[in-house]
């Protein structure tokens, strides 16, 4: 580890608003994650599914989905996620 | 009866002994010091409860032996097993923690008691312990008077310490004295007469005391002092151990079901190992003396032979019964049985729980969660549905044309029995821990009161909905009974997500999937899709049935928003961050209408 780094991470211990930055930007990144990996497997289901009712019902999940994770992105950069 | 005489008993006794001698005096202040000690001490740890003792609890109490390995380990640290019997209760009356997870930390918090007596028998007797205590009162004290809590916490437990040292100091001074005026090794017993006799006066000592700690500490001095053979002073460290179940049976008295059960365990756990040790007493006797030889203890040190005797056969004890625990759960299960009711009561609410924030706050969560699962069986019994058929996956058109004609049920009474009640419990409970919780808890306890008002508000709903449902069902317009049918469907695809969203709670998006109910339910507002628009100048439905219409989908869409609403908030995480996070996530209406704007201009294409 650099020294940079080490005094990077000695000011995030100390600055309390620095620390709750980098929670929230963890939080964002883990909840990006997880809602890309539902649009994963909405994407596959919507490839397999028969039913129309279904297929409809899948796909408004899935620009649910997709719309989040817009708006995550965004909230994102607005945070300076790295 | 029984305790409005114990009280002036106890005071008579106490002054007849204070007149009598004035070494009693101080071996009674001495204990008295010693129980403030305690009570201070727990004060102390109770302040650093918000949050890491319940995180350690919940992640450590998955297996038996991680249970009794916690219950050890803090009742050594805090030298209170009440303190971790009491949070034990209140966990198990929140639904924090199961059964078998608290007999486990009872268990241990048995074993961890015992290292208080080698404590007193091998520092406190051996050192010139006030020594220590001044100081400690007095950092304590300067402490306890900070602002922060962590410094109050820690001055409570310094000066928690300090009056137990002052107390052992009181009763070990008085002891001395007291043998130059009475010898009370004259009144000693000898043989299983004598086994049983200090065996009961030892649970009745710990029963006045409410603290086997405190028993066991006066049952060492006056035996370091030889005011009680050693023969008797087992008995006695054996009846201490029976009578400090009255303790937990007292705190599991405010407890619901599962703490009384935990409660029984106890006894069960005190007694059977006071029995084995009393039958084994020999037996014992020589394991000690093995022990006792091994570990370099004197042949005459018997005050710490008798903290070797005390551990064994505690840890005998939890030897014996833990392969047991599976069946000690099913038969207290089945002896202290919940009552089925007609009119259901709140099953996590109690006193117990509302011990530590922490705790109060989930039994209010689990709760709600309870009165939410009433709502929702009202609400699909109401659109003639059966419960568990609406969280299988059969196909919902199905089963809405599965029964075409709607029943009417009686939602009053339901609300009566099991809404109100609970709903009642819940506002009651959320002002009493408001006015004991902390502000960080202000805004929390907010959300969950409006969160039950969503649920009531949706069984209102409901009922206003239910008179037209059923009688346009029955109607022998197809239209009118196609739109109602179309309000029942809407409802239950809301019904299904929720309970998935419900079962889903884990996987940490709770939140963010209800973006996809309300999509649902903004898109089959019947009033605003133009449904109605169009049924109307087809001249399908009358005017009559139109407005009906009108008012009965306004109805429904308030059903599912007010769940909606009400899953916002009580399927949000626990973990206050990502809560927040999902909240800025979430779709507000205007995205939401960009999101059906989207998907009709795909439609019409």
């Amino acid at each position: 580890m650099t020294s940079e780094k080490l005094i990077d991470k000695f000011h995030t211990l100390l600055n309390m608003e620095r620390r709750k930055q980098k929670e929230k930007r963890d939080k964002i990144r883990t909840l990006l994650k997880k809602l890309k990996k539902q649009q994963m497997v909405l994407k596959g289901k919507l490839e397999k599914e028969q039913s129309a009712d279904d297929r409809k019902r899948t796909k408004r999940n899935l620009k649910v989905i997709q719309a989040q994770r817009k708006k995550g992105i965004k909230l994102c950069k607005s945070i300076k996620c790295k | 009866m029984l305790r409005k005489i114990l009280l002036p008993t106890i005071f008579l006794v106490l002054g007849y002994g204070f007149w009598v001698s004035p070494d009693f005096k101080e071996i009674a202040a001495g204990v008295a010091i010693f129980l403030f000690g305690m009570l201070s001490l727990e004060e102390g740890f109770k302040a650093f409860t918000g949050g890491i003792l319940e995180r350690i609890l919940q992640r450590t109490t998955n297996r038996l032996w991680k249970s009794v390995s916690f219950g050890i380990l803090t009742t050594t640290v805090m030298q209170s097993s009440s303190l971790v019997s009491v949070i034990t209760i209140s966990f198990l009356s929140a639904g924090l923690i199961g059964l078998a997870s608290g007999i486990g930390i009872i268990f241990g918090a048995n074993l961890g008691t015992t290292t208080g007596a080698w404590l007193v028998a091998g520092f406190g007797l051996k050192v010139k312990i006030s020594a220590y205590a001044m100081p400690m009162l007095v950092f304590g004290i300067v402490l306890v008077f900070q602002k922060s809590k962590s410094l109050k916490g820690a001055g409570y437990i310094l000066a928690g310490l300090g009056f137990l040292f002052l107390g052992i100091h009181y009763m070990k001074e008085g002891f001395e004295a007291f043998k130059d005026a009475i010898d009370l090794a004259a009144y000693a017993m000898p043989g299983l007469k004598g086994l049983l006799v200090y065996t009961l006066l030892g649970a009745a000592a710990t029963v006045v005391m409410q603290s086997s700690h405190a028993t066991l500490v006066l049952i060492i001095t006056a035996l370091a002092a030889q005011q009680i053979s050693y023969e008797n002073a087992l008995a006695l460290a054996i009846g201490a151990n029976v009578g400090t179940t009255i303790t937990a049976i007292l705190g599991a008295m405010s407890a619901n079901v599962q703490g009384r059960r935990l409660a029984g365990a106890h006894l069960v756990f005190n007694v059977t190992t006071g029995i084995v040790a009393i039958v084994f007493i020999q037996q014992f006797l020589l394991a000690v003396n093995g022990l006792s030889d091994s570990l370099g203890i004197a042949e005459d040190d018997y005050t710490m032979k008798l903290a070797v005797f005390h551990t064994l056969f505690n840890l005998a004890g939890v030897i014996i019964m833990l392969p047991f625990t599976g069946k000690l759960v099913t038969l207290l299960e089945r002896v202290l049985s919940k009552r089925e009711r007609l009119v259901d009561e709140p099953l996590y609410l109690n006193e117990a729980a509302m011990e530590l924030p922490e705790s109060a706050m989930q039994a209010l969560r689990n709760e709600m969660g309870h009165l939410f699962e009433n709502a929702y069986e009202l609400i699909v019994s109401a659109l003639s549905l059966k419960p568990e058929k609406l969280r299988s996956s059969q196909d919902l058109k199905q089963l809405v044309a599965a029964s075409p004609e709607v029943e009417k049920i009686d939602i009053d009474d339901i609300y009566d029995r099991r809404i109100k009640v609970l709903y009642s419990a819940i506002i009651a409970y959320i002002s009493q821990v408001q006015s004991s919780a902390s502000e960080h808890f202000g805004e929390e306890l907010y959300q969950l009161r409006m969160a039950s008002r969503n649920i009531v508000e949706a069984v209102k709903d409901i009922k206003h909905l239910q008179k037209n449902l059923v009688r346009f069902s029955q109607s022998p317009n197809d239209k009118i009974q196609e739109q109602y049918n179309n309000l029942r469907l809407q409802l239950a695809v809301v019904l299904r997500e929720l309970a998935e969203v419900r079962v889903d709670e884990a996987e940490g998006i709770s939140l963010l999937s209800l973006d996809s109910i309300q999509v649902v339910l903004e898109e089959g507002d019947v009033t605003a899709n133009g449904e109605l628009d169009r049924l109307i100048r087809e001249d399908s439905i009358s005017a009559e049935m139109a407005t009906s219409l009108m008012n009965d989908s306004a109805y429904a869409y308030d059903v599912a928003d007010n769940l909606i609403q009400m899953a916002r908030i009580l399927f949000a995480p626990s973990e206050r961050e990502l809560r927040e996070v999902e909240n800025e996530l979430l779709l507000n209406e205007e995205e939401i209408g960009e999101l059906l704007k989207a998907e009709d201009e795909e439609g019409s294409n």
